[in-house]
C-alpha cells in the first residue's frame, strides 16, 4: 500500500509541471493570438467599409449601448471601456462609413458574430461573418457570397428596404436546406441597423481634424 | 516486441475508428469535410504522441491509485498546447477547428492508449504505438470526411470535382450522414478482410491438393509396404 502522502505529492507534481509548462507557452502565444484576432477582425473591417484614407482601428470609438433580445450589437470591453466598438471610415475628412459587430443567438448551433459596415445614410456597405459554428456545407455557407448570394444582396439596403429572407416574405435568398442561418444573419443585420440609426451615428468631422483644432486652441 | 506489428495494427487490424469504434464524438462531429477531418486527425495524433511518451516515461513514478487523474492532467496539458499553438500559428485552421480541439481531452483513444499500452510498455514501443494509432485515426477520419464531402457537397478538399449534374445529397454532411458513411466504411473494411482471408484459404487448399498429387504421383503406393 502506497502512503497517501506519496499519492498527493505525485499528483501535485504532475499538476505543477503542467501548469508551469502552460504558463510558459501562454506567455509566448498570448500576444500572437491577440494579434491574430485583431488582424482578422481588421481584415474583415476593411472588407465591409467603402474606401477610406484613415486608420479605422486607431480612430475606433467605444459607445455604451444597452442590449436586449436575441440579436443585437456586440458589446465588448476595449481598454477598460465597455460598449460597441465602432470603426469609422473617413475620406478627405468626411465620414463615409462605420463598421461594428453584431451578434445573434438564433444561429443553428451557437452564436453568429457579424461585422456590418454602414454608410452615414444607414445603407449597408458590407457584411462579414467573423465567428460562427454553423454546419459546414450547409449553414456555414453564409460566410461567402459565392455560396450565399444573400450576403451581396444585403449590400446597399437600408431599414426602409426588405431585410428578410424570401421564406419570410422578404427579398433575400436563403440557402437550400438551411434557412435558419441566413434568417439569423438578416435579423442580426436589421438589429444592427436599428441600433446604428438610434445610437451609433458618429458626428463628423474626423477625430484627426478635431485633434488639430484642439492643438490650435 | 515486433515494432512493425505495433505500428501497423493501428492502421488496419485495430484501427481506432473503424475497428475499435473509439473517439466517436470528434469522428462523427468533425468529419463533414476532408480538410476538417485531416486537421482533427493531425491534432489528435500530436496529443496522442505527447501523452504516450509522457506516460511511458512517468509510468514507474505514478502510483496505480492516482494514475487516471495523472493521465488526464497530462492529456489535458497536451490538448491545451495544441489549442494555443494552433491559435497562435495556424489561426485560419483554428477558426474552423477551434471548437473541437478541447474535445480531444475526452477522446477515449488517447486515455485508452495511455492506460492500455503506454503504461505497460517501453518508451520506443509507446511512441510507435502512438504514431500507428494516430495515423490510423487520421486516415479513417479524413476518408470519412472526404466521402461525406464528396457525396454531400460534390467537392474534395474544398475543390469542386462533381459538376452541376450531381445534386448533392445534403444528408451526408448532416449528422445522420456521419453514421451512414461510418457504417459503410467499417463494413467495407470487413469485406476486404473476408476477401483476403478467402484468398489465403483458397491458396492453402490449392497447395494441399498440389502436395497430395505430388506425393501420390511421384511415389506410387508409398504406404503399401507398411500395410502388409
Amino acid at each position: 500500500m502506497v502512503s497517501i502522502n506519496r499519492l498527493v505529492i505525485v499528483l501535485v507534481l504532475v499538476a505543477a509541471v503542467s501548469a508551469l509548462l502552460l504558463a510558459q507557452l501562454d506567455t509566448i502565444t498570448a500576444p500572437k493570438i491577440k494579434q491574430s484576432r485583431i488582424d482578422y477582425k481588421l481584415r474583415m473591417v476593411k472588407n465591409v467599409l467603402p474606401s477610406y484614407d484613415n486608420d479605422p482601428n486607431h480612430d475606433r470609438q467605444v459607445i455604451p449601448v444597452e442590449v436586449t433580445g436575441s440579436a443585437h450589437v456586440k458589446v465588448e470591453v476595449d481598454e477598460g471601456k465597455e460598449g460597441v466598438l465602432v470603426y469609422p471610415a473617413y475620406k478627405e475628412g468626411k465620414l463615409v462609413g462605420s463598421a461594428f459587430a453584431v451578434t445573434t443567438h438564433e444561429g443553428y448551433s451557437g452564436d453568429i458574430d457579424l461585422l456590418v459596415g454602414v454608410d452615414p445614410n444607414g445603407a449597408i456597405t458590407g457584411i462579414e461573418v467573423i465567428n460562427h459554428a454553423e454546419t459546414p456545407g450547409l449553414g456555414a455557407k453564409i460566410v461567402s457570397e459565392h455560396t450565399w448570394p444573400g450576403k451581396k444582396e444585403l449590400v446597399g439596403r437600408t431599414l426602409a428596404d426588405s431585410l428578410e429572407v424570401k421564406k419570410d416574405g422578404g427579398e433575400i435568398d436563403a440557402i437550400a436546406g438551411a434557412t435558419i442561418s441566413p434568417r439569423a444573419v438578416c435579423k442580426a443585420v436589421k438589429a444592427g441597423l436599428e441600433t446604428y440609426a438610434k445610437q451609433l451615428k458618429l458626428e463628423p468631422p474626423a477625430p484627426a481634424a478635431t485633434a488639430q483644432l484642439g492643438a490650435q486652441s | 516486441m515486433n515494432y512493425g506489428e505495433v505500428f501497423t495494427k493501428g492502421l488496419w487490424k485495430d484501427n481506432p475508428v473503424l475497428r475499435m469504434m473509439l473517439g466517436m464524438c470528434p469522428v462523427l462531429g468533425v468529419s463533414t469535410s476532408a480538410i476538417n477531418g485531416f486537421g482533427m486527425g493531425t491534432a489528435t495524433l500530436f496529443v496522442l504522441l505527447g501523452s504516450n511518451i509522457a506516460v511511458a516515461l512517468l509510468k514507474s513514478y505514478i502510483p496505480a491509485q492516482v494514475r487516471i487523474p495523472a493521465y488526464i492532467i497530462i492529456i489535458a496539458t497536451f490538448v491545451t498546447v495544441v489549442d494555443m499553438s494552433m491559435a497562435a500559428w495556424f489561426f485560419d485552421l483554428y477558426l474552423t477547428l477551434g471548437l473541437f480541439i478541447p474535445l480531444i481531452v475526452v477522446n477515449c483513444i488517447i486515455l485508452g492508449r495511455a492506460e492500455g499500452f503506454a503504461s505497460k510498455n517501453t518508451l520506443s514501443a509507446s511512441t510507435i504505438d502512438a504514431l500507428g494509432m494516430g495515423i490510423g485515426f487520421t486516415l479513417a477520419i479524413t476518408t470519412l470526411g472526404a466521402c461525406r464531402e464528396l457525396l454531400g457537397n460534390g467537392s474534395f478538399f474544398d475543390v469542386p470535382v462533381l459538376g452541376a449534374w450531381y445534386p448533392p445529397a445534403l444528408v451526408m454532411v448532416l449528422p445522420p450522414g456521419a453514421f451512414i458513411m461510418l457504417g459503410f466504411l467499417a463494413a467495407g473494411m470487413r469485406r476486404i478482410d473476408f476477401v483476403l482471408a478467402d484468398r489465403v484459404r483458397a491458396q492453402a487448399a490449392a497447395r494441399r491438393v498440389q502436395a497430395l498429387k505430388l506425393a501420390t504421383g511421384g511415389a506410387p503406393e508409398p504406404a503399401a509396404p507398411g500395410m502388409k
